[in-house]
């Protein structure tokens, strides 16, 4: 007995989902509620579907719209993280290929902040804790402030690498000429080893363009969260969630191509050095 | 209001409770990703139609956020009646996105296996089967392993996107105790130099393996 | 020189006849026949990209053909997996980059296809691989990884490991072109010894010294085709192709 009356209301709470799923879906397609069965031929029924074909055309492209509105916000932060990436990018990484010691050791520790953290739980930690200790930025500067010295940790390791994969010959042959230490550097060692690094910080663009997802969870209303607005009014997470997928598919994948053709060009400048 | 220590230094037991909830779903979502991009590889590798389709995919999911795929597949696999527990869209998510990058270390991770091996393999007349598993799966592991562990860090950073679906691991969390006592600087700033301890401890032990193999491969 | 072999009386153990292989638009083996009887050494030699690797590949089935037939020891090689396969157990092949493996040891990589091609146990498989190592003179490092030895020691392990499957023939893809001056000559022993012993041999090589040392017969390829076939002395003294004239001036004078 005890196990009948233990059965039942897990029982219940399955019927209640299925009749929910079922009613969702039954939305969702082409409302055949509204078409007398009795009377639909098949002429009815085509029309019905046409009708439901177009409600359901227009709603996708609703969605799409409706999504697209939030590219502004998407851009306005990848840009204005760009504006923290890079130069932390650029003076961290050359900071940390010059340094030795304890000063190279601070440095190590500050992009290593930046990089190891989780990013998801940084933008929280900054969102949260900032306004606390008396700082007041706004939602948006925090996000790019986070995701950009997230994605300037990452690049700074690009940057170091390449420098140090330059062969100490550069460095030798720009003394030779009597080159001070920072031409060397300015005129000699970081123009190759940016154009060697530039398919990794391409590959970290795309990453602070996917991360730019992550502001939805702080109130900017960039396409993730216009996706969720959506959601909430129509029942078609099929058709919204698909678009949003597509819609960072469309912004990310013109840098993935630029990013390789980049690489492919960088590999032809390498091949003749290589071969010798 | 200002920053309570005495109120973060009691949350750190509580936080660090869900440890357990965070590495189960790292664990998993490597393992998993390590499986759907080993197969991802061997059906590019094949060419054909499929291995195009594969190849889009890959390109797909790498061109997309992974809180994109957390949300799509969250909601959309109820939409056709799959319900299945937060922890384990999280883990399933996790494995599709990072399944995307990992088909990316097992194509490098065989294609540095020099064609002779193979070739060697035949000579001797070893089967197919013996080929893949005496020959080039254990090159292939060596290859992959110092990349493997760093997206296994990388995975273990992403871990914390899954309180999004309330999953209970240490940024989830973290905001069931802020939610409860309306602190959130206190809670998250445990959490993220939890997160951030865990990671820095995770990446050194990967280096220490990646560096007890490669004293192995020059024995 | 070595004493000459009774090779004119002895089996064929392969038989060529008329070998025909395309890359794409490019004949690589142009109508080649050609009888290796057992006991033969057959030195094979010619410009580069003459077709003499893909013959031999040929003949242990690692290059497909399309035309033409092979047959070892009776079996016919070709169109059937099966018989490739049959093929490829009595044949040895040593490459000119060694392609050992560099995850196992010395022995390891000896006693892999003994284990689990032949399904020799491990002790039987150890023995017979110590045996071969012992034969190319490096027991010492049969404990040691690919990775730590010389290229010479490389290469006299990778004959060694040929040699564990008891082979009929056995084939060398320019054994010696990837190695150091230096190195060089502790391989060739190790041929000279086999070829002593009665192995029958195919050796893709320019080591003209080698050649005249060792070989009982030498064929000269160029273009894809086999222009010249004679033994060793003929061919040294006599040889009549313009191409095979030429190369021999321009390999000689070096």
């Amino acid at each position: 007995m005890a196990l009948v009356i233990q059965d039942r209301p897990h029982h219940q709470t399955e019927d209640c989902h299925v009749a929910r799923f079922g009613s969702v879906s039954l939305c969702a397609c082409s409302h055949p509620r509204q078409v007398h069965p009795k009377k639909a031929g098949i002429a009815g029924a085509t029309i019905t579907i046409c009708r439901g074909g177009l409600r359901r055309l227009v709603s996708t492209f609703e969605i799409w719209l409706g999504i697209l509105q939030g590219v502004r916000t998407t851009a306005t932060v990848t840009a204005y993280g760009l504006v923290f990436a890079v130069p932390f990018a650029l003076v961290f990484g050359i900071a940390q290929f010059l340094t030795t010691g304890l000063t190279r050791f601070l440095v190590t520790a500050v992009i290593e902040f930046w990089r190891s953290s989780a990013v998801v739980v940084l933008l929280f930690v900054f969102y949260y804790v900032l306004p606390v200790v008396g700082v007041t930025l706004s939602a948006l500067t925090v996000s790019a402030l986070v995701l950009g010295l997230n994605a300037g940790g990452y690049a700074s390791q690009a940057v170091r690498a390449g420098l140090q994969s330059l062969p100490a010959g550069q460095r030798e042959a720009g003394m030779a000429l009597g080159l001070s230490r920072a031409q060397i550097l300015l005129l000699v060692e970081l123009p190759q080893a940016l154009v060697a690094m530039s398919p990794t910080f391409v590959n970290t663009l795309i990453q602070l363009v996917k991360a730019t997802a992550l502001v939805s969870l702080v109130t900017l209303t960039d396409m993730t969260f216009r996706a969720k607005e959506i959601a909430q009014t129509q029942n078609n997470p099929v058709a919204i969630y698909s678009a949003l997928l597509l819609a960072f598919f469309v912004v990310c994948y013109p840098i993935t191509l630029a990013g390789r053709w980049l690489e492919a060009r960088v590999n032809v400048e390498k091949g003749p050095s290589r071969g010798i | 209001m200002g920053f309570d220590v005495g109120f973060a230094l009691s949350t750190i037991p509580i936080i660090v409770g869900a440890i357990g909830a965070t590495l189960f779903a790292t664990v998993l979502s490597c393992v998993g990703a390590s499986a759907v991009g080993f197969t991802f590889e061997i059906i590019r590798r094949s060419g054909g139609a499929p291995g195009f389709a594969v190849r889009f995919l890959i390109d797909f999911i790498r061109s997309t956020p992974v809180l994109a795929w957390l949300y799509f597949i969250y909601f959309v696999l109820p939409f056709y009646g799959i319900r299945l527990g937060a922890m384990t869209v999280g883990v399933l998510a996790l494995s599709l996105y990072y399944s995307g990058y990992l088909a990316e270390v097992f194509k490098a991770g065989i294609d540095a296996i020099p064609k002779g091996q193979q070739e060697a393999a035949r000579a001797l007349s070893l089967s197919r089967r013996d080929t893949v598993v005496f020959v080039i799966a254990p090159q292939m592991l060596r290859n992959i392993a110092a990349p493997l562990g760093n997206y296994l860090v990388s995975i273990l950073k992403a871990t914390p996107y899954l309180a999004v679906l309330a999953v209970p691991e240490m940024l989830g969390r973290a905001f069931d105790i802020a939610s409860e006592t309306y602190r959130y600087a206190e809670p998250l700033t445990v959490a993220g130099l939890l997160f951030l301890a865990l990671a820095l401890v995770v990446s050194y032990g990967v280096k220490r393996v990646e560096q007890r193999l490669l004293a192995t491969g020059r024995r | 020189m070595l004493s000459p072999v009774a090779a004119v009386q002895a089996e064929p153990l392969v038989q060529i006849e008329g070998l025909n292989k395309w890359f794409g638009a490019l004949h690589v083996l142009n109508d080649i026949d050609l009888t290796i009887r057992t006991g033969a050494r057959i030195v094979v030699c010619g410009p580069s990209g003459s077709g003499k690797s893909t013959l031999i590949r040929c003949i242990n089935g690692l290059e497909r053909f399309q035309k033409g037939t092979i047959q070892l020891e009776g079996v016919t090689l070709g169109q059937s997996a099966r018989n490739t396969a049959v093929a490829r157990r009595q044949t040895g092949m040593v490459f000119q980059s060694f392609n050992l493996f560099p995850h196992l040891s010395v022995l390891a990589n000896c006693t892999l296809a003994l284990r689990r091609v032949l399904g020799k146990s491990m002790r039987e498989a150890e023995e017979i691989a110590m045996h071969q190592l012992k034969a190319v003179r490096i027991p010492e490092k049969a404990n040691a990884y690919p990775g730590q030895l010389s290229g010479g020691q490389q290469q006299r392990v990778a004959i060694a490991r040929a040699l564990c499957l008891n082979p009929s023939i056995i084939l060398f893809d320019e054994p010696t072109s990837a190695l150091d001056p230096e190195m060089i000559k502790e391989v060739l022993d190790v041929m000279t010894a086999l070829a002593r012993d009665g192995m029958t041999m195919v050796c893709v090589t320019h080591e003209m010294a080698f050649a005249r040392e060792v070989a009982d017969e030498v064929v000269f390829m160029d273009a894809g085709r086999l222009v010249e076939h004679a033994s060793c002395e003929d061919f040294f003294s006599t040889a009549v192709h313009p191409r095979a004239r030429l190369f021999l001036d321009t390999i000689l004078r070096h």
